[in-house]
């Protein structure tokens, strides 16, 4: 065993100090015991003395390395004054050893010489001295430490607890017989020590008694052997033996098994959880990429824009060829579309980021819905369609919300219907009020068409928004509807619809061309303001109808309650708008 | 404004393509341009000519913005010239802070034309009773 821990970790000074510990406490055991056998050899039992002072000195300093790298100046200076005591007692002993132990009948029969007595005291207070020193240090361990000291001291407790019993209790009540394991009983101290050291980040206590226990057992049987006398007894103790020793060799393997299996599982654990944070770092970084792309794609923008707008709305410059007019109209409208996929790219990393500002107040719906309507009249017009609004038996209607971010939602959501619903189309903005339970309903057969769909939804915007911003609060929502009799939706539109980058139908033969983050950002800001989007549709050809929900003005207390509890970014801003 | 005087303009602006539009927009409305490509080139010109309003932008190489609105606001001859920050950066704190060290206005490119920075700089010299 000694040399299994030195060779784990040979030049480790711990390992090394508490291999040779092992060794010479292997060795002061056997000679014990064999003086204890054969009980008249004052040879062997000087021997055994000799041995005790290295022991001493191994046992201190292997403890020692286990608290600290160093030796303290102190603790060598009084190990080595211990042992040159000891010493004196074993020179004492080896010219007049009847003068430590007269004369021997048994093991716990012996006429004690003068010094014995001596002798005695010197040694408990040495263990003593061991004990108070280790514990003392253990109350200082820290956690990770104190595992491993925890298995030592069952091994010191359960030495103390054996030794006591055979050469103190036990031979009160008349048994003498097991008193000679008083020596022996040091290998617990010793195995549990080898355990604590060797296995220093795998503990369950359990497993390592077991593990001991079955070893024990087996150098147990394996001694005995050589004791017992008679042959038939012999015959016996080998079968009995050759059983412990496959027992044991079953157990501990079944219980090394688990135990690799248990590291194999933690270190497996350990690289997905780095694989994980690796791949959120990347997350980071990519959206860190496009604030950064979109704040420097703003210049040159800013610059097209700015001389098109000479041109085009001052005419500070005359274009007399027609078709040079035509191709900057071209220029002009493409540029403008890229403004506003900026625009929307900040938005997106802004939000990923958490660092969209939200103000809320106390918005009234109806005036909002009407003013957003009339900024768009113009673009439904170019389309013929009609565009109106229908608040039902609802003319007042408040909600707690971020007025801007509503506009932002009802812009993209009638920009759609006006963009894609063919030429002369009818378009209606309402809203009506619904049970919460009913809007958490409709939202989750939304999720339930994803699935089916097999398709997962965007968990960028799932890390992105804090559950207290997505919690719905009172018993009932506004729920804000925008119907068309437009294109209508398949079910596959439907799944894909509200992710990044998505586009009905093919978008590479799209005649209306749009940035694919309108509806993804739609549904970020309205589950931002503790509402739910979703859209229904009876097919394709048959109109669609886009619902979002508000928390009602009453819940103000509630939502100001969830929103404090949500961290916002020191550089949160509103919403980049390039229009 | 009594007498016909040009209006005297600064631009500190590190982008070309940038500076020179809104020069040459400038030029239309009879102004009379200077132009400093960084900072501290701002600094020294604004020193130099007395302009009537200074645009400012705020990334540059070398003193920045804020800098350069610092330097301009500590310096008696230059504290009364106004100051207006013209910048891509459509960040709040940026804006809070250009009014602080006491910019009278903040302009974000992406968001106007040069005809809106005409107007901006006409709203800020007319004399106010």
């Amino acid at each position: 065993m000694s040399f299994y821990v030195w060779k784990a970790a040979f030049k480790n000074p711990l390992n090394i100090s508490f291999g040779i510990f092992s060794f010479l406490a292997g060795c002061w055991v056997l000679l014990n015991y064999l003086w204890g056998y054969y009980q008249t050899s004052h040879l062997l039992l000087a021997f055994t003395y000799l041995i005790s002072p290295a022991m001493i000195i191994s046992m201190f300093t292997w403890v020692n390395y286990l608290f600290r790298k160093n030796l303290p100046t102190w603790l060598s200076l009084s190990v080595i004054i211990a042992s040159i005591i000891n010493f004196l007692f074993v020179v004492l002993e080896i010219t007049q050893i009847r003068q430590l132990i007269s004369s021997v009948e048994s093991r716990t029969k012996f006429t004690t010489g003068p010094i014995f007595s001596l002798f005695t005291a010197y040694f408990f207070l040495i263990i003593l001295g061991f004990i108070f020193y280790f514990f003392w240090e253990y109350k200082k361990a820290n956690q990770g430490l104190k595992k491993s000291l925890n298995v030592i001291a069952t091994g010191i407790i359960l030495t103390i607890f054996i030794a006591s019993t055979v050469s103190f209790i036990l031979p009160a009540f008349g048994y003498v017989e097991l008193a000679i394991f008083d020596a022996p009983s040091i290998i617990f101290f010793v195995a549990f020590s080898a355990y604590a050291i060797l296995r220093l980040e795998l503990f369950n206590i359990k497993t390592v008694v077991i593990e001991i226990s079955a070893y024990l057992i087996m150098i147990l049987s394996f001694i005995i052997l050589f004791v017992v006398k008679e042959d038939v007894n012999l015959a016996a103790k080998i079968i009995l033996m050759a059983l412990f020793v496959y027992g044991g060799y079953t157990l501990i393997k079944s219980v090394k098994t688990e135990l690799s299996q248990q590291e194999d599982l933690k270190k497996l654990a350990e690289n997905l959880q780095l694989a994980n944070k690796q791949l959120e770092e990347v997350d980071a970084l990519k959206t860190e990429f496009i604030s950064m792309a979109s704040h420097e794609l703003l210049t040159p923008i800013s610059a097209i824009n700015g001389y098109l707008s000479m041109i085009y709305d001052e005419k500070l410059v005359k274009i007399e060829d027609e078709r040079a007019k035509k191709y900057l109209n071209q220029v002009y409208g493409s540029s403008k579309r890229l403004a506003k996929l900026v625009a929307a790219l900040l938005n997106v990393s802004r939000i990923e980021q958490g660092r969209l500002l939200i103000e809320k107040s106390d918005v009234m719906l109806n005036e909002l819905i009407e003013n957003v309507i009339a900024e768009l009249k113009l673009k439904a017009a170019e389309k013929k369609h009609t565009l109106k609004t229908n608040f039902g038996s609802l003319p007042e209607t408040q909600s707690y919300a971020d007025p801007d971010k509503i506009k932002e939602i009802l812009i993209n959501l009638c920009g759609n219907s006006i963009k894609y619903t063919p030429d002369g189309g009818e378009i209606e903005v309402g809203f009506t009020k619904q049970k919460t339970k009913e809007v958490e309903k409709e939202h989750e057969e939304m999720k339930k068409i994803l699935i089916k769909n097999e398709d997962a939804p965007d968990s960028s915007l799932q890390n992105a928004i804090d559950e207290n911003l997505r919690q719905l609060v009172g018993n009932e929502q506004i729920v804000i509807y925008i119907k068309d009799n437009g294109l209508g939706l398949s079910d596959d539109d439907i799944a894909h619809l509200f992710k990044k980058f998505s586009r009905v139908g093919d978008y590479t033969t799209q005649k209306v061309q749009g940035t694919g983050l309108g509806l993804y950002l739609s549904k970020a800001l309205t589950e931002m303001q503790h509402g739910r989007i979703w859209v229904k549709s009876d097919g394709i050809g048959k109109g669609s109808t886009f619902f979002f929900s508000l928390p009602e003005s009453s819940q103000r207390e509630e939502i100001k309650k969830l929103d404090s509890k949500v961290k916002v970014a020191k550089d949160a801003k509103p919403l980049a708008k390039l229009e | 404004m009594a007498e016909k005087k040009k209006i005297k303009v600064l631009i500190i602006d590190d982008d070309l393509t940038l500076r020179e539009m809104y020069a040459e927009r400038m030029m239309v409305e009879d102004y009379d341009v200077h132009i400093a490509k960084d900072g501290d080139e701002g600094i020294k010109m604004a020193k130099e000519v007395k302009p009537d309003v200074v645009l400012l932008d705020i990334m540059m190489p070398g003193t920045n913005g804020f800098g350069v609105l610092e330097s301009l606001q500590k310096d008696p001859t230059t504290e009364s010239i106004p100051i207006l920050m013209l910048s891509a950066l459509i960040q709040e704190e940026n804006k809070a802070k250009s009014k602080d060290g006491g910019a009278i206005g903040y302009i974000v490119k992406s968001e106007t034309t040069p005809a809106d920075v005409i107007e901006k700089i006409k709203k800020t010299l007319t004399p106010e009773n």
